[in-house]
């Protein structure tokens, strides 16, 4: 696995850019992690067809947060949600096999 | 030896298969501290592995070898000469999710609203002489019976609240002797629990009680200066009362008969000690941390709601602690809510703890009746209701039928909310086969059924709690002995 961020740069003294390369993660990917770091910070999201995927975070104001470490954490949920979708990706067949399995023969599914 | 080696084929053997690959099944993971990930799978089982283990399960890099061995038997991976782990993968799931089929077991009867204490963190409670205004009447206490046997679930159990139910004890015998004469044909297991503070016992109804074997519940909050303090009445003898409630129904309808429940409020969290050795000392064997409710708190904001969770943890870690060391001293005690975690983490068994289920136990778990009529989906539903929001509120037992209540939008669209195993962030959480998504608690505090788990307490708090223990289990044998003896 190589660094998913192509490259970090702060925006101004509260917001933090961090650029994607779309071959890698898909907007998808990089949505599901930003969502676990809502309770600090604000995220918008801009893709362009030459320069990949950019993530816009903004801090919340009241929040004092490194913004080197930050992106550090942010990469690698980044990283962890890519993994996931290949993992739910790859096991899909199993898991609905396993439902199957699981709910045949119940009164909680109509025959 | 040499027949043993006839008879059996050498290991080489039996790695043949692992040499073709694996397939992953099912798995979720999440960070366990900054150097090991959890991995579970379908049902719950988990493995703790360094991260780079994590990533070579993933990209399909293990090979043949303790690591291997222990992915394929606790069923995240299958091979060649393990077809078979789908349908034991499907066999404990379905255990898992029995209590499901089972439905509404739990049946909670509010029948007064009156009582003797002035609790603050108490939103259901008022003390008032107006016994027509504030105590079910029989007929609604016939149609909540009817109701209850609408139920298909074999075990009912009937739960009294209150305010303090003993001061409509009148009501109470009706229910009794209503429910037993419809069992003489339906043939449940029937069960009766009233939740009290004892003060109002007499000799006639611990009578009654040992004649239709009915259990008790009480409130123990802590040593006297703390149960007084969280639950004041007039007299100031809270403790006293209760404590000499516990001793008669001890000793006349067994030490089996009652138990205590610790509501957690802010006077109690810097006192975890003080209020497990009170158990200790009244010979009880368990104690429930419980955490703090939020319908008492004026919670407007995840934030808020945050916060009284990272309150609440250190209180429930240095409780455990203490309750832990404890046990290495020969004393036998429990932590409720870490046993049905650990439950949920060890066993296939499913528990009936409506807060950690999925989907939620509003409703299909768990019933109140209240006593004007109207039926709640829970009791926290009832809290909300108590504070002005209706919501979870599915109908009245005068006017609305068994299955519009039961099939209503207002008990359907919170129970689809709730399913955790498709609810954003928790459906790829690896702790989802312990947790839950309870839609009353994130209304309350987020007013959204969902919620976004980055905000929520509940959220916050179950993660901590499963992290935890299986740290505990990882780190220290001593205290895994003791912590896999809470999950039977």
């Amino acid at each position: 696995m190589g660094d998913p961020a192509k490259s970090i740069s702060e925006v101004d003294s509260l917001a933090v850019r961090i650029d994607f390369d779309t071959r890698v993660y898909s907007v998808e990917t990089l949505q599901r992690a930003a969502l676990k770091f809502t309770r600090i910070a604000s995220f918008d999201f801009r893709v362009d067809e030459q320069n990949g995927a950019t993530v816009l975070v903004t801090p919340f104001a009241a929040l004092k947060i490194d913004q080197g470490q930050f992106a550090a954490l942010f990469r690698n949920e980044v990283l962890d949600q890519h993994l996931r979708r290949l993992v739910a990706n790859e096991t899909e067949a199993e898991r609905n096999l396993i439902l199957a399995y699981a709910f045949s023969n119940t009164k909680l599914v109509p025959s | 030896m040499s027949a043993l080696a006839k008879r059996f084929s050498s290991l080489s053997d039996f790695r043949k298969t692992e040499d073709q690959g694996y397939k992953l099944l099912p798995l979720r993971f999440l960070p366990l501290d900054e150097k090991r990930y959890v991995l579970t799978n379908m049902a719950g089982e988990f493995l703790v592995a360094d991260r780079s283990h994590v990533v070579d399960l993933i990209e399909h890099r293990v090979s043949a070898g303790d690591f291997y061995d222990e992915l394929k038997s606790r069923h995240f991976i299958y091979d060649n000469d393990s077809r078979a782990a789908l349908g034991l993968l499907g066999l404990k799931y379905r255990t898992k999710l029995n209590h499901v089929s089972r439905f509404t077991g739990l049946h909670m009867f509010v029948v007064t609203l009156r009582c003797d204490y002035t609790c603050k963190y108490c939103q259901v409670s008022r003390q008032t002489e107006d016994r027509h205004t504030f105590d079910m009447n029989a007929d609604t206490a016939a149609r909540a019976v009817a109701m209850t046997f609408r139920s298909p679930s074999h075990p009912i159990k009937i739960e009294f609240q209150g305010g303090e139910p003993l001061l409509n004890f009148e009501r109470i015998q009706q229910i009794v002797n209503l429910a037993r004469d419809q069992n003489r044909e339906e043939r449940r297991d029937l069960q009766f629990v009233i939740a009290s503070n004892l003060s109002m016992l007499t000799d006639d109804i611990l009578e009654f009680c040992d004649h239709e074997g009915i259990y008790f519940s009480t409130s123990l909050k802590g040593p006297a200066d703390l149960h007084n303090a969280n639950r004041p009445r007039p007299g100031k003898n809270g403790h006293e009362l209760t404590i000499g409630g516990i001793k008669r129904i001890r000793d006349r309808l067994g030490i089996d008969k009652v138990s205590a429940l610790m509501t957690t409020t802010d006077r109690s969290l810097g006192r975890p000690r003080d209020i497990i050795d009170e158990y200790v000392r009244h010979g009880f064997n368990s104690i429930f941390l419980r955490p703090l409710s939020p319908y008492g708190f004026a919670v407007t904001t995840g934030q808020v709601d945050r916060y009284n969770t990272k309150l609440w943890l250190a209180f429930y870690k240095e409780g455990l602690r203490y309750i832990l060391d404890l046990n290495h001293h020969g004393v036998s005690m429990r932590e409720t809510y870490s046993s049905i975690v650990l439950r949920k983490m060890l066993t296939p068994a499913s528990t009936g703890y409506v807060d950690l289920q999925s989907p939620a136990g509003i409703g299909i778990s768990g019933l109140v009746y209240n006593y004007d009529g109207d039926v709640y989906a829970s009791d926290e539903a009832r809290m909300l209701a108590e504070m002005g929001d209706k919501t979870f509120r599915l109908g009245n037992l005068a006017v609305d039928r068994y299955d519009d209540m039961m099939l209503s939008e207002k008990l359907l669209d919170p129970l689809e909310a709730s399913v955790a195993e498709s609810a954003p962030t928790c459906s790829e959480c690896a702790f989802v086969p312990y947790c839950g998504s309870d839609p009353i608690f994130h209304h309350a505090t987020q007013g959204d059924a969902v919620g976004n788990k980055a905000l929520s307490g509940f959220c916050q708090r179950n993660m901590e709690v499963c992290r935890h223990l299986i740290r505990l289990m990882e780190d220290s044998p001593s205290d895994r002995d003791v912590l896999q003896r809470w999950a039977l």
